[in-house]
């Protein structure tokens, strides 16, 4: 029967390094995924903030939109109440341009459909950078109804 | 030749006990970060998927909207108008005056509590192979007829229930705690709202840490229908 043999401590040594570094790989893989996921969430709730300023200007009067170019800073974003968005959303800032434009429809020339063009972005800061995570665009058209103050 | 065994040493033992215990320790962190890891990710997850399911639920039924008819914080009431000629307010006045129960107009969202004190976002439609093709209510901005009306159809089990969200909590607020997920809306006024919104949070415990994401959605009732009612009404 032939002698059986220890580990020796470079075998050891060796065995643990491997150890460590699967271990790392596998926490690291982790991380990035969860570091993934979290600007996934920021962006789906970026989403909702440029959203729901847009859903407010489509919702307003049509009268009382006016030119315009508001910067809400990082947690100082508000819903159309006046109240703060909960903190989920407290890194993030918002900025919306109202402008007049006229935009033209295909397959109809000459035609031309006046309103107002929104334009919302949402923010936060990333390694000290301001970070876009989201813009949404959307036109409101000027109808005859408008006049009446009704939504078209 | 026969070999002499030796026993180990206390030091040998002590420096096995102590590399076990680190290496062991070092598992048992590795594997808490994995659980800790795994739950964030739950909760992401849960609040990316089930706000977009919602987004696409509210912004579908937005776009078909013509009035919402009653708001509560719990419980909302569209008015999805049944787009045909004879149906419509665009076939007749009278028709205008009138919510057929069988065509399909009248969409309530309501938050329900579960028994795990969970809340699901249910949304509730008439069975119109339940009521008579005929069967229709008076246009109202009297938001406790449309509750009574509720009622009474579900009592009578002619509501359909659809589950479109579960698994929510109520949203942290600035002012603190909201007592439960709850709506939101622009005005109170039935004939001056133009859009319908949700406030709701995934809530996750780690530990004794609680995890939370509050979730907010809007979106606005882009082909407001204001109903002649409103100007009689003086709204």
């Amino acid at each position: 029967m032939g002698m059986r043999r220890a580990m020796t401590l470079i075998e050891c040594m060796v065995a643990l390094v491997i150890l460590t570094l699967s271990a790392s790989i596998m926490v690291m893989a982790v991380q990035g995924g969860l570091a993934a996921q979290e600007e996934a969430l920021s962006m789906t709730l970026a989403g909702t903030a440029a959203e729901s300023r847009i859903a407010e200007y489509l919702s307003k009067s049509y009268p009382t939109i006016a030119v315009a170019d508001i910067t809400e800073a990082a947690g100082a974003i508000k819903t159309p109440a006046g109240e703060f968005f909960s903190s989920s959303y407290k890194k993030m800032s918002r900025r919306t341009v109202i402008t007049s434009a006229n935009l033209t429809v295909p397959d109809f020339p000459g035609l031309i459909v006046q309103g107002y063009l929104f334009d919302v972005t949402v923010s936060d800061s990333w390694q000290g950078q301001a970070r876009k995570l989201v813009s949404l665009q959307r036109f409101r058209p000027w109808t005859t109804e408008e006049e009446g103050d009704v939504t078209p | 030749m026969k070999r002499k065994l030796r026993a180990f040493t206390l030091i040998e033992v002590m420096i096995a006990t102590v590399v076990t215990t680190m290496i062991a320790g070092t598992v048992v962190a590795l594997i808490q970060g994995f659980v800790s890891a795994l739950s964030i990710q739950d909760l992401r997850s849960e609040a990316i998927v089930r706000s977009a399911g919602v987004q696409s639920h509210l912004g579908l039924l937005s776009l078909k909207t013509r009035m919402s008819l009653a708001l509560s914080p719990q419980r909302v009431l569209l008015w999805l108008p049944a787009e045909t000629l004879l149906t419509s307010g665009s076939g007749s006045d009278a028709a205008f005056d009138r919510i057929d129960l069988a065509e399909d107009e009248l969409h309530w969202l309501e938050f329900v509590q579960e028994e795990d004190a969970t809340w699901t976002l249910i949304e509730w439609t008439v069975k119109n192979n339940m009521v008579e093709a005929t069967e229709s209510a008076v246009f109202t901005v009297d938001g406790s007829f449309w509750d009574d009306l509720f009622l009474q159809l579900n009592e009578a089990g002619k509501l359909r229930r659809s589950p479109i969200a579960s698994g929510l909590a109520a949203p942290e607020l600035v002012s603190g705690l909201a007592k439960s997920p709850r709506f939101v809306w622009q005005t109170s006024d039935c004939c001056q709202n133009r859009s319908v919104g949700v406030e709701f949070a995934f809530v996750a415990l780690m530990g004794n840490e609680k995890l939370q994401a509050d979730v907010r959605l809007e979106s606005a009732i882009a082909f407001f229908d204001r109903h002649p009612i409103c100007s009689e009404s003086g709204s």
